[in-house]
């Protein structure tokens, strides 16, 4: 652990801040870029004109317009958001855990989320996206309180340790539920097949709105956060003798992850990789400053999404490649790299 | 001693009674015949010592051998959709009849399929050898509960296929001059001829069958589909797709214009994504020329193998096109 440098106490010097103020912008400077390939590349070849005239001269007539404003725009705006959410929720659970390979669905979040939407339109013959979000953000709420209460048994309270076995014991018995449902009814697995696969082609950009204030409000008060998690990060003994109450903090983080989590799982469907592999790749640019760790995540998450969904259309023309799998091919030997490179456990 | 024998009587008469039971409802079977031969599209020879009674069949296969007037025991497969009716691939089936030894892809309950001691598994072939809904690892489980017969239901027309059923459902013993297997027969001969002519009456009409989900437009490659083929010996002219993997080349949405077209004809089973769907959710599909001409048809993708249902189907295609335009695109 490299504490001098994450201890609070201990500022950077103003050198460092400047070097990482510059890497944020040229990090925004290359999201931008990607937004604008993404509304630029895809399936069929569009020129500049049309793909800026969709944008700010709509016309309905042309087809290529078309294209971009009711297919590429709505998933370039959902993968900002959701690579925004998934990338500080895994970096906040990572620190808050001190489990390098904590993510959202460590919390039981994805688990949560696909069986509560399962059910819903098990039983409730929902079919509607809009109708079944609200039940995915239940879901999510629902399985990591009672991560965290399983968790919190026993002495010591909510240790990272505890909350990770938790997590696993709670996802795998409601992903063997999920799929009892699935198994019982035909119909079920039709509709919610779909969105069981992790995209950003074809969804709803509605379903996203309605959940979008959820995903800011947890972005938002998590980057606020960095100088706590920074804390979280020592660990147990030396958060709590640096004044800080660890469960309430955990609980905060746990709160503001379900948000991200829970609305970009709503939104896109369980994406893997990007929660889990943001944080360390940010961490090894800039440090573990979480202060600096979570806004960087805010424009690297969207970064690595968008431009892997940007891969995954051209990679199989005239078809697509989900960008599910474009992450999780791109994020297996990433990770595999990152373990063999460097210490790991240098949250 | 006296207490003994009477436990022992009382356990011969319920064991007895169980057995009986059991059988009970054993059906009558035909009189005994000759060792019976049959060679599948596997060029797999099943040679058992009599001709096989009870059969176990693959949904569309059961419905083709029923409608030839041969009853199988069981199915697997697609049987009862939501609202109750038998699910198109089953046909005519009597669901009531018969026992479900499972339902999904690749579902079969073994034990079940054992208890209903068949003599013979009759499954269709998409890609031989591999059996439709006979997974490879439980393949050779079945296997030995059975012999099994596969029959192509793929690249070649309709009308090979279902004189392969004939030729099974005749080995099985089904009498193919009985009235209503005649009577299907002349039907399917006439919603053939009048199909042919719908489709010269419509000179240049370019069809093309598909399918849809929100992310991807599957455009179906005719060479592979029995249907298909034989609407093709009929005069259709439908869209062949460049590149395709197989049974179909799936576009992104993007391409939704790459293959131009008078009328679609859509897949309408039931887990697809129905055109309705679509014209909400998928702008570009609304771009399409034959959608934006009201020009969408069904597609019965898993097509019945048998006289009476593709008879069916041929008489709905036939409507269809008369109500088409064939001048949409060019």
């Amino acid at each position: 652990m490299a504490i001098t440098q994450s201890v609070p106490h201990s500022p950077p010097t103003t050198r460092w801040a400047a070097a990482r103020f510059v890497g944020l912008l040229l990090v925004a400077g290359a999201l931008a870029t990607v937004v604008l390939m993404s509304l630029r590349i895809g399936s069929i070849d569009i020129t500049n004109a049309d793909a800026y005239n969709a944008l700010f001269h709509y016309s309905s007539d042309s087809y290529e317009q078309t294209v971009v404003r009711t297919l590429r725009l709505p998933r370039t705006v959902i993968g900002l958001g959701v690579g925004a959410a998934l990338a500080v929720a895994g970096a906040a659970m990572q620190a808050a855990t001190r489990n390098p390979l904590a993510e959202p669905s460590l919390l039981g979040v994805n688990s949560g989320a696909a069986f509560a939407v399962v059910t819903a339109v098990y039983l409730g013959h929902l079919t509607h996206p809009l109708q079944y979000v609200w039940f995915a953000f239940g879901g999510a709420l629902g399985a990591s309180v009672l991560v965290y209460v399983i968790g919190s048994v026993g002495s010591g309270g909510a240790t990272p340790l505890k909350l990770a076995l938790a997590g696993v014991i709670v996802s795998a018995q409601l992903g063997s539920w999920l799929t009892a449902l699935l198994l019982l009814n035909k119909q079920t697995l039709d509709v919610v097949r779909f969105w069981l696969a992790g995209s950003l082609a074809g969804r709803d950009l509605a379903v996203f709105s309605s959940v979008l204030p959820f995903l800011v409000l947890g972005v938002g008060g998590m980057v606020m956060l960095g100088n706590q998690l920074n804390i979280l990060s020592l660990g147990e003994d030396a958060a709590l003798s640096l004044g800080m109450r660890t469960g309430r903090m955990r609980a905060m983080v746990a709160l503001l992850v379900v948000l991200m989590a829970g609305a970009s799982v709503a939104a896109a469907g369980p994406i893997s990789f990007v929660g889990l592999a943001v944080p360390h790749l940010v961490r090894a640019l800039v440090g573990p400053d979480y202060r600096w760790v979570l806004p960087f995540c805010v424009l690297v998450g969207p970064l690595l999404l968008l431009g892997a969904d940007i891969a995954g259309r051209v990679a199989a023309r005239p078809s697509e490649l989900q960008v599910g799998i474009v992450t999780a091919l791109v994020g297996a030997p990433f990770l595999i790299a990152l373990a063999r490179h460097r210490q790991v456990a240098d949250l | 001693m006296k207490k003994r024998t009477i436990v022992l009587a009382i356990l011969v008469l319920v064991m007895s009674l169980v057995v009986t039971a059991c059988g009970g409802t054993k059906p009558e079977e035909p009189k005994e015949t000759g060792p019976w031969e049959f060679t599948d599209d596997r060029r797999i020879k099943v040679s058992l010592p009599k001709r096989p009674v009870r059969v176990v069949a693959q949904s569309n296969a059961a419905a083709a051998l029923w409608d030839l007037g041969f009853q199988v025991v069981g199915v697997f497969g697609p049987q009862r959709q939501a609202d109750g009716k038998n699910d198109p691939e089953v046909g005519n089936v009597d669901l009531t009849k018969v026992m479900s030894v499972g339902e999904q892809w690749g579902e079969i309950d073994l034990e079940k399929l054992a208890s209903l001691r068949p003599d013979l598994i009759v499954s269709t072939m998409w890609i031989p050898p591999q059996l439709w809904y006979v997974k490879d690892d439980v393949a050779a489980k079945v296997n030995t509960i059975a012999p099994t017969v596969g029959i192509s239901v793929a690249q070649r027309p309709v009308s090979d296929v279902i004189s392969r059923f004939e030729e099974l459902a005749q080995a099985l013993g089904a009498d193919l001059k009985a009235p209503e297997v005649t009577a299907a027969r002349e039907r399917f001969n006439k919603a053939s001829t009048d199909l042919k002519a719908a489709i010269a009456e419509k000179p240049g009409l370019k069809t093309m069958f598909a399918a849809g989900s929100l992310e991807t437009f599957w455009v179906v490659n005719p060479p592979y589909y029995a249907d298909l083929l034989y609407f093709k010996e009929l005069g259709l002219d439908m869209v062949v797709p460049e590149k395709p993997q197989q049974f179909t080349e799936s576009l992104s949405w993007e391409q939704a214009l790459r293959y131009p077209a008078d009328l679609i004809l859509y897949d309408v089973r039931q887990h697809v994504l129905p055109p309705s769907q679509l014209a909400e959710k998928v702008p570009t599909w609304n771009r399409h020329p034959a959608v934006k001409a009201g020009q969408v048809g069904s597609w019965h993708s898993t097509a019945s193998y048998s006289y009476e249902g593709f008879a069916g189907i041929m008489e709905e295609l036939a409507n269809t096109i008369r109500n088409s335009r064939a001048d949409i695109v060019q």
